[in-house]
């Protein structure tokens, strides 16, 4: 395990400094002029050369990339030219939505998806799993922002149960909590489909294995069986997916975000694509796409875990 | 295999004639709207559907059905060059990496593993920032993250059909590298291609959504579907059916390539992943049995 681990991790750095240099050059290099893109195309020369100075882009891209990266790795990400406020604050702070959002949405997946799995897996073929088949049909062709406003629609503009949007902050815990649950379940119903989806056919797959007729035979009772010996063996193929889905939730947190006025890390980022803020651009994707990076390594990690096969490759 | 293979397919039908009837919208859209679907009539604003608005008007007065139909034509004219466009440039890469092998193969696929890491609204958001939003750029970001999804595939089915004895006959009868590649391969490898294609349609289409309602995409006066909903997130208390048609046309297109996509699989692909067909397990009749 140890030397799984060890593979891993190093696979984990170098994907975290690709993307850093992915993105650095992406932002920096390809187009040409940074300063031009924050100012746009008909800029003042005079406040130009200062943007360009602030940009540091007097210096060569290479030697820009490596002191940023220094930097970064003391948790500096630079100075947002926009709010005028270090960029690892700004993130720092809107995480602190984001990431309770994100777990709130995939416990929730994952709540409702495995039950869900169990329904169908049972009644197969039958009236329930068609039901939940259908169900699960629509889950995945909703698009999550159009569900989101369907549910303020509901919740907030008829029957006033939740706010429509915005954040009070974590200062009263259930108030934000109230604030995030529609955007936690628009943000979970499409991955409630695919996980559902999953889980119904491996527990058909290993609810006719052997021994689970074994256990019936033994005269196991029927809950003991599907929720002892079948669970563990379904939920092996479920890790894995939920972890991409993870990936997706982060992904789709952006635009939930903006369609709820959260002030998280996906808002921050879209804010400062209006602004021409490229260096909180440059600084709020990088984090992102390292949560997403973090999330992939854990899943390897979890998965050499459960199934030992896969440490030995 | 051959019942199975001609056996009429509900998913097919269903899934084409959806897709049909989208992209016949779409071109019908092109051609003729109801209304001009940018023109703002401020005195019929915020209409529910009567007979001369079938589907109502938005805030500003504009005829929500002219403007579903040009959202038609942006929807399809986006997903489909940009899946084209991802398809032709990932079964590219992906035969010259199985192809290759060895290094090339490494390289590629690690690349393809790396760009697999970012979500298409990362990669729009990086694309948008530098470029500016605009329906090329929601282009360029949708093409970019079907890449690697065609080169895998390609990639897998290319090792897979190597190693087949009607290839190693082509070769010992003299074909070279190309007719091998051309004659043989390419029309077994086409099949999960065209069903994944179908599959990425649909995706395409949702993710244009999501980038047009974050003002990505098209960009105003022309109408497309997420901004649509955009629009009318603010006019809802108002009139919540500007918040209704535009999703409910997103959903229907997905679900038809989605159809499409499953009903082509249980078609065209043999080695598709069949659920056992078996009466219900045992566990299922005996808690029906005690109720």
């Amino acid at each position: 395990m140890a030397t799984y681990l060890g593979k891993r991790s190093v696979g984990l750095v170098g994907t975290l400094l690709l993307i850093s240099i992915a993105v650095f050059a992406f932002l920096n290099v390809i187009p040409g002029d940074p300063a031009q893109i924050v100012l746009g195309i008909d800029a003042d020369p005079t406040a130009y050369e200062a943007t360009r100075l602030r940009l540091g882009l007097d210096r060569p891209a290479v030697l820009r990339y490596c002191d940023w990266l220094v930097r970064a790795l003391r948790g500096d990400l630079g100075t947002s030219l926009h709010h005028e406020l270090p960029i690892s604050t700004l993130i720092g702070s809107r995480l602190a939505l984001t990431l309770p959002l994100t777990a709130m949405a995939i416990a929730l997946a994952v709540a409702l998806a495995i039950p869900l799995g169990v329904f169908t897996a049972i009644r197969h073929n039958r009236l329930g799993d068609y039901v939940g088949r259908f169900l699960m049909q629509i889950g995945m062709i909703v698009p999550e922002f159009w569900l989101g406003i369907l549910l303020v629609l509901l919740f907030s503009v008829r029957l006033h149960w939740t706010p429509a949007g915005g954040f009070p902050g974590w200062g009263d815990t259930r108030l934000a909590i109230v604030a995030l649950l529609l955007p936690a379940i628009a943000l979970a119903m499409p991955r409630v489909a695919v996980l559902g989806r999953l889980a119904r056919a491996s527990f058909i797959e290993v609810l006719n294995e052997g021994y689970i007729t074994a256990a019936r035979a033994k005269g196991l009772a029927e809950r003991r069986i599907l929720y002892k010996h079948a669970m563990k063996n379904a939920l092996i193929g479920l890790a894995t997916l939920t972890g991409l889905l993870l990936v997706q939730l982060i992904a789709g947190s952006i635009i939930i975000e903006n369609v709820f006025y959260l002030p998280g890390v996906g808002r921050l980022v879209f804010q400062a694509i209006g602004a021409r803020d490229l260096p909180l651009v440059q600084g709020a994707t990088i984090v992102i796409a390292f949560l997403i990076a973090a999330v992939n390594f854990l899943v390897d990690v979890i998965y050499g875990l459960l199934d030992p096969r896969i440490r030995y490759q | 295999m051959t019942s199975t293979r001609h056996r009429f397919n509900i998913n097919v039908t269903l899934g084409a004639a959806t897709v049909a009837g989208m992209l016949l919208l779409a071109l019908l859209g092109q051609l003729y709207t109801p209304y001009p679907p940018a023109r703002q009539d401020i005195a019929s604003r915020l209409l529910p559907p009567t007979s001369s608005h079938p589907l109502g008007t938005d805030h500003l007065g504009r005829d929500t059905l002219s403007r579903l139909m040009e959202g038609a034509g942006y929807s399809l004219f986006v997903a489909i060059l940009a899946v084209g466009t991802g398809t032709l440039a990932g079964t590219a890469l992906g035969m010259i990496a199985g192809i290759l092998g060895r290094w090339v193969d490494e390289l590629v696929m690690r690349v393809i593993d790396f760009v697999m890491g970012f979500p298409i609204i990362l990669l729009a958001i990086l694309v948008a920032s530098v470029f500016g939003p605009g329906i090329r750029n929601s282009m360029i970001a949708i093409a970019v993250a079907n890449i690697p999804i065609f080169a895998r595939l390609t990639r897998g089915n290319l090792l897979l059909l190597k190693e087949q004895e009607y290839v190693f006959a082509a070769r010992a009868s003299g074909a070279d590298a190309g007719r091998v590649l051309l004659a043989h391969l390419l029309p077994h490898l086409s099949t999960p291609l065209v069903i994944q294609g179908t599959v990425s349609l649909g995706t395409a289409i949702l993710a244009d959504a999501g980038l047009s309602y974050l003002g990505l995409g098209v960009q105003p006066p022309h109408a497309s579907w997420g901004r649509m909903i955009y629009e009318a997130r603010s006019f809802m208390s108002l009139d919540p059916w500007l918040a209704v048609f535009p999703g409910v046309i997103i959903a229907v297109t997905i679900l038809g390539f989605n159809l499409l996509g499953d009903g082509l699989r249980d078609r065209l692909d043999p080695r598709a992943f069949r659920p056992p067909r078996r009466v219900a397990p045992r566990s299922a009749r005996r808690s029906k049995s005690k109720r």
